[in-house]
């Protein structure tokens, strides 16, 4: 005779406990030091950001007696043309530039996404319409049509900038989002969702959507640095709202004032351009930790 | 290392070290054969046509006037001897006619004599172009091959009739005639009367529209192949980034001319220019934008010579009086105030210019020639003062709640500089001005336009409300205050009237918007634009001067402009190659630098040779 067990209701053992997201983002950066560096590098300038602007008046005192001045305790990276801190224009501006970067990336993951998933999800017209439409903003010259908009639009604020960024360089993820949609529509899982008669809806966004978040995170982080790129493009080209402290703006006078030929204002060319090397450099650092993070194939033991 | 190999190598050293101590002794030299590098604008895609926007000839190099004229302040007939195609010429019947001779030596570049065709040719050219209509020109005659008589419009007194003839360039009729219909005379004829006959009003108008299609559609787009030049240079080659000027052999002076080949370079941007001329690679070059600290870096060059020089322009700053507030006199008081003209001035440009000391509308050199020491002293220098400018905002309603100004609408009151992308002085500039009156409570921000053209459009129009503004353009008097109570005011002399066209008609041009009459301390009741247009008469010293006192007191009390430094022209000649620049010839230096590169014209005053 056998003895009737009861069924199983216990919680899973703890040491088969599926780890958290914190948990796995954590031992994901520690890995490697490279990746640790490129956190410190980002959370730095977001807390630069974020705070920077806080230490300073809204409006930077000028010096005329100080004007192109040498690197000192004062003013740590020197002054620019109207005796202005450096150091203070690099943090200030951070704000515009990084927020305007990040929005641009936002929006053009959420564009892009939107449209490739729609589109390759649900095909026919839907499909011809939205890759018709993408494929007119991939043949638009980006960087000529956004020098033609900044004639008729101020783009004094982040957001207006973002935005921009964001409608005119969301195609090419659209065209990648939708390969990846139409590849995984016809995988068994999702043929078995929609047996299940669950809702297109549900599908996209719980199937099909934690599916290619990596590749989406990882456009995210690099539609920042071309966010970035452009953005102090349009700057330093002059097509600007003219704030002395963008770092766009500090590279244009920099250049136009000839101070790469004049070694005490080196670090007023310099600065700005190290800055965004470095936001780069931290993106590029910490691009494979997000990978692993989000990629649970590529998760080590 | 075997003996033989070891002396080999020795000699082989010492022949090395020999010939480099030779070069490192050795001394530039150039011949009439060297080029002369500089730089010039260059219109990339543009032709060879004076009258084209884009066009690519050069005054002084391929392009020759009748004379050159001086750049000075009280006499506005002062012309160099010996340049320009003119032999000589003379001024009759109360200054309304003028009659030229041509050099007998003056040819073109393809060994064809310059003739009073070509002049007359040329002249049919600016009205098409609607420059002769601005110097009063009635009538032209070739009254043989090398002499040509020019009339003033009846009933007109113009004073620089002569001065706007003569300096202007001559162009090749066989070039340029065959844009003109053979009836053009006629048309132009037609096109100049100013009476009051409906039918020939009617013809008039006909006859403008259709000079104004004729510049449109075939000046403007003509495209010579080749560059027919009566200058000491014609262009040989052109490039979107360089020009080869080749020596004219035909050339009036063209003994004078020491150097067959000038290679000018496009001054694309500061950098470049800054670039070559620390690399010594160009013998002449200006820019705006330099620091003191960059003329110090680029005048270690060898054979980097500096020169700054006084030029009869201003920088300023514009109100349109028709935005609010800016129709208040005591907003603009204010704003004079609060500007520390001194600082502007030391950020914006300490090399290429001299800090505005009056605020009268004229380039300090013209305070000081015109007014006398009352007069100068009379006026308000505006020194900074942030008291007297609150004082002014208050007395007419203005508030300050916590740091910020309101205006007595309620709203907070913020100024938008309007300013131009590439003019780095005018940028710097209105950063300057936005930190002072942000730091007073005055919100304050810079908008700058992409394209100069674009600028100059959105100003017309009176788009802007507060804008850079280029003052004076020259040193005569009547210029300096039709730059301000002229065109951008609503005033335009039509034939011998004077019209004036209010800030509200559309596409009028007056953008200044300044009261047509005010009252000004100790003058009285005073119409500027209508005393500015008595500046272009046939005056005498002392009338001049009693007029620029009024149009003086009255810019300085109602600040139409602020005006924020004296321009000069600054930049580097290199002696390495070549030598005897005019750099100690103030006048020369300030009237050829009009002419860019200036090296055809110093040469034609026989300066600048190759270094033997």
């Amino acid at each position: 005779m056998s003895q009737a067990t009861a069924p199983y209701l216990g919680t899973v053992p703890p040491e088969f406990r599926r780890p958290s997201l914190w948990t796995i983002s954590w031992r994901a950066i520690t890995r490697k030091p490279s990746r640790v560096i490129g956190i410190v590098i980002i959370l730095f300038f977001t807390l630069m950001a974020i705070f920077g602007p806080m230490l300073y008046p809204k409006q930077l005192p000028i010096n005329p007696a100080e004007l192109y001045a040498p690197p000192s305790w004062a003013h740590p990276l020197g002054t620019d043309f109207e005796g202005t801190s450096v150091l203070a224009e690099i943090i200030t501006g951070s704000r515009y530039v990084l927020s305007a970067a990040a929005l641009a990336a936002v929006f053009t993951i959420g564009f892009g996404t939107l449209a490739g998933v729609v589109s390759g999800y649900f095909l026919g017209s839907t499909d011809q319409i939205i890759m018709r439409v993408t494929d007119f903003i991939l043949t638009i010259p980006g960087f000529p049509l956004l020098i033609v908009l900044s004639t008729i639009w101020s783009f004094g604020s982040p957001i207006a900038m973002g935005l921009v960024l964001g409608l005119t360089g969301w195609g090419g993820l659209a065209r990648a989002v939708r390969s990846q949609t139409l590849s995984l529509r016809e995988r068994g899982f999702i043929e078995a969702a929609r047996g299940l008669g669950l809702s297109n809806s549900h599908i996209i966004t719980r199937e099909i959507l934690p599916n290619i978040s990596p590749y989406i995170a990882m456009n995210l982080l690099l539609s920042v640095t071309g966010g970035i790129y452009a953005e102090v493009g349009l700057f330093f080209l002059g097509v600007i709202p003219f704030q002395s402290n963008n770092w766009g703006v500090m590279l244009n006078l920099a250049f136009s004032n000839g101070a790469m030929y004049t070694p005490q204002s080196l670090l007023y060319m310099v600065s700005p351009m190290a800055c965004i090397l470095l936001v780069t450099f931290g993106i590029v650092l910490t691009l494979d930790a997000f990978d692993e993070i989000l990629n649970p194939r590529l998760r080590e033991g | 290392m075997n003996k033989i190999s070891a002396i080999t190598s020795a000699a082989l050293l010492a022949t090395l070290l020999a010939g480099g101590g030779a070069l490192a002794a050795a001394k530039p030299v150039a011949t009439s054969s060297t080029p002369y590098v500089t730089i010039a604008g260059i219109n990339q895609g543009g032709p060879m046509n004076w009258f084209s926007p884009e066009g690519n000839v050069y005054p002084g190099m391929d392009l020759e006037p009748l004379a050159y004229h001086k750049l000075e302040g009280t006499n506005i007939n002062a012309f160099f001897a010996g340049g320009g195609l003119a032999s000589k010429w003379q001024t009759s019947n109360g200054g309304h006619t003028l009659t030229v001779w041509l050099n007998p030596k003056d040819r073109w570049s393809n060994g064809q004599a310059v003739t009073s065709s070509d002049v007359v040719t040329s002249m049919a050219l600016y009205f098409v172009a609607g420059d002769a209509q601005g110097f009063d020109l009635g009538s032209v005659k070739a009254l043989g091959p090398k002499e040509i008589q020019f009339n003033e419009v009846a009933g007109d007194n113009y004073n620089a009739f002569s001065r706007s003839i003569l300096e202007e360039y001559i162009l090749p009729a066989s070039v340029y005639g065959g844009v003109l219909p053979k009836n053009i005379w006629s048309i132009i004829d037609q096109s100049i009367y100013s009476g009051t006959n409906a039918k020939l009003i009617k013809e008039a108008t006909a006859a403008q529209a259709t000079l104004s299609t004729l510049n449109k559609t075939k000046l403007d787009t003509l495209a010579p192949k080749t560059d027919v030049s009566a200058g000491p240079y014609y262009i040989s080659s052109l490039s979107p980034d360089e020009i080869i000027m080749t020596k004219n052999p035909y050339f009036y002076d063209a003994n004078k001319i020491s150097i067959d080949t000038v290679d000018m370079r496009n001054n694309a941007s500061n950098s470049t220019v800054f670039e070559w001329l620390r690399g010594g690679q160009i013998y002449q070059g200006t820019s705006g934008g330099m620091s003191l600290e960059l003329v110090h870096e680029l005048a270690k060059t060898p054979g980097n010579v500096y020169y700054h020089i006084p030029a009869y322009v201003t920088a300023q700053l514009a109100f349109n009086e028709k935005d609010y507030p800016y129709g208040m006199v005591q907003v603009r008081q204010a704003i004079a105030y609060l500007l520390n003209k001194h600082t502007i001035w030391q950020i914006a440009e300490p090399t290429g210019g001299t800090r505005s000391l009056f605020s009268d509308g004229m380039i300090d050199a013209q305070t000081e020639e015109y007014l006398d020491p009352s007069q100068k002293a009379a006026l308000n220098p505006y020194t900074p003062n942030q008291q007297a400018a609150a004082k002014l905002l208050e007395s007419v309603g203005f508030t300050k709640k916590g740091s910020q100004w309101y205006t007595p609408k309620g709203q907070v009151f913020s100024i938008n500089i309007m300013n131009v992308s590439g003019f780095n002085d005018w940028i710097e500039a209105g950063s300057v001005m936005e930190s002072e009156l942000n730091s007073f409570g005055i919100k304050t921000k810079q908008t700058v336009v992409a394209t100069f053209a674009e600028y100059e459009q959105n100003q017309t129009n009176g788009e802007y409300a507060v804008q850079f503004w280029i003052g004076s353009l020259g040193p005569w008097i009547y210029n300096t205050y039709d730059r301000l109570y002229g065109a951008i005011d609503g005033y335009a002399q039509n034939g011998t009237k004077l019209q004036y066209t209010p800030a509200s008609k559309k596409d009028g041009g007056n953008w200044l918007d300044f009261p047509q009459t005010v009252k000004v301390k100790g003058y009285g009741t005073v119409n500027p634009g209508k005393l500015t247009n008595e500046l272009s008469g046939n005056l005498t010293q002392a009338q001049t001067k009693t007029i620029v006192a009024k149009l003086a007191a009255v810019t300085n009390q109602y600040v139409p402009v602020i005006t924020l430094w004296n321009y000069a022209q600054a930049g580097f000649v290199n002696t390495n190659l070549f030598t005897d620049y005019p750099l100690n010839n103030q006048q020369l230096m300030v009237s050829t630098e009009g002419q860019y590169p200036p090296i055809g014209g110093w040469e034609t005053f026989g300066y600048v040779h190759p270094k033997q």
